[in-house]
C-alpha cells in the first residue's frame, strides 16, 4: 500500500497491484539513529565521529558556529548548510558533498562530487573524482586535500574512491563573472588544522604534515611552472601505489607534481587515447595503472635517477623533452574528456 | 534497462518519435537517471555535475527515442525553457534525502506545471535516493531527532499535496520513489511512462 502516490486514474488498478508491488531494498532497512547523523545548531564545540561510527551513511551538518567537526569516517552523502566560522574535516564520501550557504569555513574533503552555492570565505582541500562546481559563491579558495589518519586509506577503497584520482583544481563556476573575486588557489598547501589532543579521536592518528598526505599534493594543470620540462610517469603492476609513493615522496621538494590519475583502460580505450605513445602504450595495457604528470628542471633526469631499482616492466617514463611534452597533453587531454557526463 | 529496450516498450506509440525531458534541481540524480536509463551502470560513479545538458538517443526501425537531462544549477534553470518543446513525458527528480531544499523543489515544479509549451504533458516525479538514511520514505511519517528540523519534514503524500499535485486536473502524473544509485524503481517508472503517454498528446 502507499508506494506510489499518482493521479487518479491509475487508483483503480492500484489496489490489486498493492500485494505484488516491488519490494524495495530500502524498506528492509532498519532505522538509523538519526541524531547521529546530523549535527544542527552547535557553537564553539568539537564534534566527533570516528572510523566505523558511519560506514558509509548519509551525514548533515546545520547552522553551526565556531566548531570543529571531524568525521573521520565515509559517508554515502554530506550536506553542509548555513555554517559559519566552522573547521570541518571530513573523510571519504562515496556520493556528493553540497556546502551552501557557509561563510569562514576550512574545508578538508574528499568525494565522487563537489558542489558549493552562496558561500563566502571558505578554503577548501579538496580530493574529488569529478569536476567540482561552485554556484553564487565570493573568495572561495581551493587546494589539494592534505590529511592522514590510520584508516584513511581503507576508506577511499570503501568509498569507491582512488587518492590518484584527483580533479581538486578543475572548478567549474556557473555563476564567472571573471576574474578572482568568486575563487582561487590557496597559498597554503597544507591545512592550518591541529588534531584535537584529547579523546578516542586522538589515537586515529589524524596528522596535517606536509608529506604525510594518503592524498599526493598536486598543483593542477592550471597552476603548471609555465616553461620548464615535463613528463609522464606510469606505474602498474600490483605494487603501483606504493612505488608511486615512493617515487614521489623522493621527488618532494625538486620538482611539482602536475596531476595524477588511476585507471584501469578497458578495450580500445587506451588505444584511442595514446596509441601514438607506444612505450607508454604498452605499459597501460598491462592492468590498472598510476598515471603522473612531473614538471620542473631536469624533471626526466631527476624522475630517471629516483626509479632506480623500479623493475623497468612496471614503469614508464617519457624519454626526451618532445615525447614528455606530447605525452603530458595527450595524458591532460585524457583527464578532461573524462569528465563530460 | 538499455534504450533498446526501452523504445520496445514506447514503439507502439502512434508517433514515430518520444521525446523525454529530465529536469529537477542540481544534484538530485538526473544524470544517474539518465545513465540507468541508457544502461551506463558501469559509469554511475563517474557522473560530473552537468554543465549544459546531456542527451541520449536511439533509433529503429523509423523510431526514434530522445532523452534530456539538463543541468539544475539555479543560474542555468532560465535557459530549461528552451527544451520545453515537443515534449512528450516530463520526469522530474527529487533528492527526498535533502530536506533544506524542499520549498525550492516545490516552487521550480509548479513554475514548470504552469509552462504553455508543458500544458498536458504527464509528469513522472522520482522521489530518488530513497536508499539515503534521511531519505523522506515514501508511506510513513519521518521521526527526525533534531527538534529544529522538525519543520522541514515532509512526509510522501504531502510531497503531493506540497508541489500541489493533488490539484492537478490536466495532466496525468505519478511519484515513484526510486534509487537511481541502485537502478530500484526507475523500471517501474518508465512502466507508468509507456502506459500513459500515448493519450496525452496523439
Ligand atoms: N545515495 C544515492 N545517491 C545518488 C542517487 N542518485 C544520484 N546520487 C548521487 O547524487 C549526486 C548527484 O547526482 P547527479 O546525477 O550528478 O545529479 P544531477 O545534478 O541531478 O544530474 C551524485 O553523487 C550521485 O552519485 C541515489 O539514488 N542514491
Ligand atoms: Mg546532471
Amino acid at each position: 500500500m502507499g508506494c506510489c502516490v499518482s493521479s487518479g486514474e491509475e487508483r483503480t488498478d492500484r489496489e490489486p497491484l498493492a500485494e505484488t508491488r516491488p519490494r524495495y531494498s530500502w524498506e528492509k532497512k532498519e532505522r538509523p539513529d538519526r541524531s547521529q547523523l546530523i549535527i544542527s545548531g552547535q557553537v564553539g564545540v568539537v564534534v566527533c565521529r570516528l572510523p566505523g561510527q558511519l560506514s558509509g551513511r548519509q551525514f548533515h551538518i546545520q547552522d553551526c558556529r565556531q566548531c570543529e567537526i571531524f568525521v573521520l569516517d565515509t559517508t554515502s552523502s554530506l550536506t553542509i548548510h548555513g555554517c559559519t566560522d566552522c573547521t570541518l574535516v571530513l573523510g571519504p564520501c562515496g556520493g556528493s558533498v553540497f556546502v551552501r550557504q557557509c561563510e569562514g569555513c576550512t574545508v578538508v574533503v574528499a568525494c565522487q562530487q563537489f558542489r558549493a552555492r552562496d558561500c563566502r570565505k571558505c578554503t577548501v582541500y579538496l580530493h574529488c573524482k569529478s569536476q567540482p562546481v561552485i554556484e553564487s559563491s565570493h573568495r572561495l579558495r581551493f587546494s589539494c586535500f592534505q590529511a592522514y589518519y590510520d584508516k584513511l586509506r581503507d576508506q577511499f577503497s570503501s568509498a569507491d574512491l582512488h587518492p590518484f584520482n584527483n580533479q581538486w583544481s578543475h572548478i567549474h563556476n556557473f555563476t564567472n563573472q571573471g576574474g578572482e573575486s568568486d575563487w582561487s588557489f590557496a597559498q597554503e598547501t597544507t591545512p592550518p588544522i591541529t588534531p584535537p589532543s584529547e579523546g578516542d579521536i586522538s589515537g586515529c592518528g589524524l596528522t596535517f604534515q606536509r608529506g604525510r598526505s594518503t592524498v599526493p599534493y598536486s598543483v593542477g594543470p592550471l597552476a603548471r611552472p609555465t616553461e620548464s620540462e615535463g613528463c609522464v610517469v606510469v606505474m602498474t603492476g600490483e605494487e603501483r601505489e606504493s612505488r608511486a609513493r615512493e617515487l614521489l615522496t623522493k621527488l618532494q621538494d625538486q620538482v611539482v607534481l602536475v596531476q595524477t590519475c588511476h585507471s584501469h583502460f578497458k578495450g580500445n580505450e587506451a588505444q584511442a587515447f595514446f596509441g601514438d605513445h607506444k612505450s607508454l602504450l604498452a605499459q597501460i595495457k598491462t592492468g590498472p595503472c598510476i598515471m603522473m604528470e612531473l614538471s620542473g628542471e631536469n624533471v626526466q633526469q631527476i624522475c630517471h635517477s629516483s626509479l632506480e631499482g623500479v623493475p623497468e616492466d612496471v614503469y614508464h617514463l617519457s624519454s626526451g623533452r618532445e615525447e614528455g611534452e606530447r605525452e603530458r597533453e595527450t595524458l591532460a587531454n585524457y583527464l578532461m574528456s573524462s569528465l563530460t557526463m | 534497462m538499455g534504450l533498446l529496450s526501452l523504445l520496445r516498450k514506447f514503439r507502439k506509440q502512434p508517433s514515430r518519435e518520444l521525446r523525454i525531458l529530465i529536469l529537477g534541481l542540481d544534484n538530485a540524480g538526473k544524470t544517474t537517471v539518465l545513465r540507468v536509463l541508457a544502461s551506463e551502470q558501469d559509469e554511475i560513479k563517474n557522473t560530473t555535475p552537468t554543465q549544459g545538458f546531456n542527451v541520449k538517443s536511439v533509433h529503429s526501425q523509423g523510431f526514434k527515442l530522445n532523452i534530456w537531462d539538463i543541468g539544475g544549477q539555479r543560474t542555468i534553470r532560465p535557459y530549461w525553457k528552451h527544451y520545453f518543446e515537443g515534449t512528450d513525458v516530463l520526469i522530474f527528480v527529487v533528492d527526498s534525502a535533502d530536506m533544506m531544499r524542499m520549498d525550492e523543489t516545490g516552487e521550480e515544479l509548479s513554475e514548470l506545471l504552469q509552462e504553455h509549451k508543458l500544458a498536458g504533458v504527464p509528469l513522472l516525479v522520482f522521489a530518488n535516493k530513497q536508499d539515503l538514511d534521511l531519505a523522506m520514505p515514501p508511506d510513513e511519517p519521518a521521526g527526525y531527532a533534531s527538534p529544529d528540523l522538525q519543520h522541514n519534514l515532509l512526509i510522501f503524500p504531502q510531497i503531493a499535496e506540497k508541489f500541489q499535485l493533488t490539484s492537478l486536473t490536466d495532466r496525468r502524473w505519478q511519484i515513484q520513489p526510486c534509487s537511481a544509485l541502485r537502478g530500484e524503481g526507475i523500471q517501474e517508472g518508465m512502466d507508468w511512462m509507456a502506459k500513459n503517454v500515448s493519450t496525452s498528446k496523439w
